[in-house]
């Protein structure tokens, strides 16, 4: 048999085949006062459906959420308000990080005390990290003021369990959809283009991002002695786009299936690779969660109103937070604390070189400077890193070797085509074809038809590939 | 004019609810034949499995393992592939005239090959205070010995040196160790021994198989003078079907898409005796257990539908069977721990020895081999694996089938 695949993810096919149809017709024969009522059950269902367990970590995370707001929002004391909002904020934190770093934290106090404590290894509940900070997001904004407490349980439950972006984002901060809780409309278009945009998000990830996944796992699971210079190229490249068509995708169809629900959630990419210095990068790479770290932890340490030391100093901090909550290990939080540094130093005085640069160098410095983020990113531990960054700029291992030249010719054409389209080059042509279709209607016929069929191939397309990703042939078996 | 949206809209919709109740409302497969394995099928509800939440996983693979029309899907994936991708497919490449090759193995199982290694020894141990004589033959596989048609580009992999390490760690006073593969390569050159192997299978054909049965058998008649000589090729002539297809396993893998038209199935039968003349028995030596040898050996020649796979051409894996060659010239008992390479020769062995066990441990759930050994006698016990054989659960001789 197949091993249990979980549908926790939307690019699956009981997710498309069983539960999407299943939600949708629910929630589109229900009367409105229900509508709420189904989104809820199904994501809790969804939830529930790869942990069964931990759905009540994430109810019991939501009560207390509900609690605390209510407990700020009553506070007419400042001092109060404070408490219940350090309360708040130390419960979720408390739990996130039992879940995700206690054990990475047992390991530091082994290593730095040569104790030897030992804790039973955690299981990480999936998507604690977004839930946690859509909570947070929620008590904060009614202690700044910036949104009227909810008091309907049901609906602050469904803000923070939506499962539209339950397990992958977009951090969606409560004041942007608050109203749309109570106050949405789904319309034919808006449905349409909801439709599209969860397709798009779904070809991105399985279409793009996996097959090159496989490539990178390749590369990565391989010995640094047995690397070439054109193998790592290979590998980081397939990396670099498997993690922004996987995590784009997953935002795009988010996206889409908010649309599809009546839902308007904010960008969470707008073509990172595009960017001319590594500030620009984070404006364009996972928005909500740089805006998260900005709103939340960057301006409550006095962000640019401080000392100018202190603001390199809670850049530092910030960006080495962002790369823990990405995971819990040194390699991330180093990650995190390199783009810091990059971040400030572009501040200080290197945002103001590079403006001056031609621009394709300055394309060329983001790009390396973030490839080779992503292989600290990637790697299992520093050595690995440092080992295949040696070996990527050719101080390392042979130039390339027969497994670079198959690497490259059996993945050319989905490295290109990645390539391509991790710039607005899409957009671009559908601009283009928007401009010439109004001003002659074959071209504005050839456009509908084959602009809207295109979906629907592609939905085969996906289709095909998800059911060949569960091909799990047994060939000896009665030979 | 924004008919695109209607499209966008039906076509959607009509894709996720229609695939969604098709495979709903289509009957359950038990088993594909592509994958050659049983599907999952629609799982027990408790509140332990949901609480657990295997259920849910359960559900999941049955879900995927019955989706409507798997099959197809997976073989229009497989089209495309095979046009898109220069290289591998599935894990596959397929020449210009269809040949069917696997990608080489790249690793280096040494700890397992050292146990794999060190139970063979620890058998032979076991043999020797039996007075039996063990040997191990190294069968030229086709993933291995036809590397070079792979693109020059290509990594051609470690299947021969695990192989010729594998050997290196059998112990030679225990155990007879005979690697197949430089006796072929010695006589013949390479286009010749390509086609040895048939084109979309991983097995070797009959005209491969042939000459590993002379090399066995000159191997074990050097050791044992009562073993008739008679193994070479002119005593066995050469026919084949006519009309029949075949259908290769990795053909399978890629669902069919590569044309194995004209494949030929044959068989080396012997010009001086007959297999007709050997009793065949069906696990143990009853009459009970009595087979005729169209049950066991070449089974597509009974079937209506003229195509079979490598087991129905030959002889299928099982636990246990036994042929007693009631001619023979000696009084030898042989025991032939194998897999499915052997399975086109089990009869052109069997006529060198009174009494042959065919073994494989895959199929034998309830002993081990030594638990066999130790209720049965034998003069040879014979190993024959292919050479991408290595390691793992067909060298656990304590151990039954899981």
């Amino acid at each position: 048999m197949v091993k249990g695949v979980n549908f926790v993810v939307f690019s699956n096919l009981v997710f498309l085949y069983g539960f999407l149809p299943i939600v949708l017709l629910c929630y589109f024969i229900v009367p409105r006062f229900l509508k709420n009522t189904i989104l809820l059950i199904a994501s809790l269902i969804f939830y529930a459906w790869g942990e069964p367990i931990y759905v009540f970590l994430m109810l019991f995370s939501i009560f207390m959420n509900y609690i605390f707001g209510l407990a700020v929002s009553k506070s007419e004391n400042t001092s109060w308000k404070k408490i219940w909002l350090w309360a708040a904020v130390l419960v979720n934190f408390g739990i996130l990080g039992y879940y995700k770093y206690a054990n990475f934290l047992v390991d530091c106090v082994n290593g730095l005390f040569h104790t030897a404590y030992v804790l039973e290894k955690i299981p990480l509940p999936i998507g604690i990290s977004f839930f946690t900070f859509h909570a947070m997001s929620y008590v904060i904004d009614i202690y700044r003021k910036k949104v009227a407490v909810q008091r309907n349980f049901l609906d602050l439950s469904l803000y923070i369990s939506l499962f539209p972006q339950l397990v992958a984002g977009p951090i969606i901060r409560y004041n942007t959809v608050a109203e749309q809780l109570t106050k949405r409309f789904v319309t034919f278009d808006l449905f349409v283009v909801g439709i599209q945009r969860f397709v798009l998000g779904l070809a991105k990830k399985v279409l793009i991002a996996n097959p090159l996944g496989t490539v990178a796992d390749k590369v990565f699971t391989m010995s640094a002695g047995d690397l070439t210079t054109g193998t790592a190229w290979i590998g980081i490249m397939a990396y670099t786009l498997q993690i922004y068509f996987d995590f784009s995708g997953y935002s795009d169809m988010a996206i889409g299936l908010g649309k599809m629900f009546g839902f308007h959630f904010d960008e969470n990419f707008r073509y990172p690779y595009i960017s001319r210095s590594i500030s620009e990068f984070w404006r364009r790479w996972h928005i909500s969660l740089g805006n998260w770290f900005r709103d939340y932890v960057y301006i409550s340490l006095g962000g640019n109103r401080v000392t100018t030391w202190k603001i390199y100093r809670n850049l530092l901090i910030v960006w080495t937070a962002t790369g823990f909550w990405h995971g819990a290990s040194w390699t991330f939080m180093a990650w995190g604390f390199y783009y810091g540094i990059i971040i400030s130093l572009e501040k200080a005085f290197l945002g103001k070189w590079l403006t001056k640069l031609w621009s394709p160098l300055q394309h060329l410095y983001v790009m390396l400077l973030v490839m080779i983020g992503w292989v600290f990113f990637r790697a299992d531990n520093f050595a690995y890193s440092i080992d295949y960054l040696k070996t990527l700029f050719g101080l390392n291992g042979e130039l390339y070797d027969s497994q670079s030249i198959l690497l490259s010719l059996d993945n050319f054409w989905i490295l290109l085509l990645g390539i391509i389209l991790s710039t607005p080059f899409f957009p671009y042509l559908q601009e283009k074809s928007e401009n010439l279709s109004e001003k002659y209607v074959g071209i504005r016929l050839v456009k509908e038809l084959f602009g809207s069929v295109y979906y629907v191939l592609l939905l085969f397309v996906i289709t095909m590939y998800l059911v060949n990703s569960t091909y799990n042939p047994f060939i000896y078996f009665r030979f | 004019m924004r008919f695109g949206r209607y499209i966008v809209f039906l076509g959607f919709l009509f894709i996720i609810f229609s695939f969604g109740l098709l495979s709903y409302a289509s009957q359950d497969r038990e088993k594909s034949s592509f994958e050659n394995r049983f599907l999952a099928q629609n799982p027990d509800i408790s509140l332990e499995k949901i609480g657990s939440g295997e259920y849910f996983k359960q559900f999941d693979t049955y879900f995927v393992d019955q989706f409507y029309k798997r099959d197809s899907w997976v073989k229009y994936y497989t089209l495309l592939q095979m046009k898109i991708t220069p290289v591998y497919v599935n894990g596959y490449y397929v020449t210009k005239d269809n040949y069917i090759l696997a990608k080489p193995d790249e690793g280096f199982p040494k700890n397992e090959m050292n146990k794999a290694a060190a139970n063979v020894n620890k058998l032979g141990n076991y043999l020797a205070n039996k007075h039996t004589k063990l040997y191990y033959f190294s069968l030229p596989s086709k993933r291995n010995m036809l590397v070079q048609s792979l693109p020059s580009y290509v990594p051609k992999g470690r299947n021969e040196a695990n192989k010729d390490y594998f050997l290196s760690q059998l112990n030679p006073k225990v155990v007879s160790a005979v690697d197949i593969r430089p006796s072929i390569e010695k006589k013949y050159d390479y286009e010749t021994i390509r086609k040895m192997y048939f084109k979309t299978d991983h097995h070797w054909n009959i005209k491969g198989a042939i000459l590993g049965y002379e090399k066995i058998m000159e191997s074990i008649s050097k050791d044992f003078e009562s073993v008739p000589k008679d193994y070479q090729l002119p005593n066995y002539s050469l026919s084949c079907l006519k009309g029949y297809d075949f259908i290769g396993s990795w053909n399978k893998q890629l669902l069919m898409q590569v044309n194995a038209e004209g494949e030929p199935i044959c068989y080396y039968e012997p010009t001086t005796y007959s297999f007709n003349d050997f009793a065949v028995y069906k696990n143990g030596i009853k009459e009970a257990n009595k087979v005729d040898i169209s049950n066991i050996y070449a089974r597509i020649k009974n079937k209506t539908e003229k195509s079979g796979v490598y087991a129905e051409v030959y002889s299928e894996s099982q636990s246990e069977f036994n042929i007693v060659n009631p001619s023979s010239e000696n009084d030898l008992k042989v025991l032939v721990l194998k897999d499915s390479y052997m399975n086109s020769i089990p009869f052109h062995i069997a006529h060198h020895f009174k009494e042959t066990t065919y073994y494989d441990m895959r199929y034998e759930p309830s002993r081990s081999v030594y638990d066999y050994l130790a209720s049965h006698d034998f003069d040879i016990v014979i190993i024959a694996y292919n050479d991408t054989n290595l390691t793992k659960a067909m060298y656990d001789f304590n151990s039954p089938s899981k």
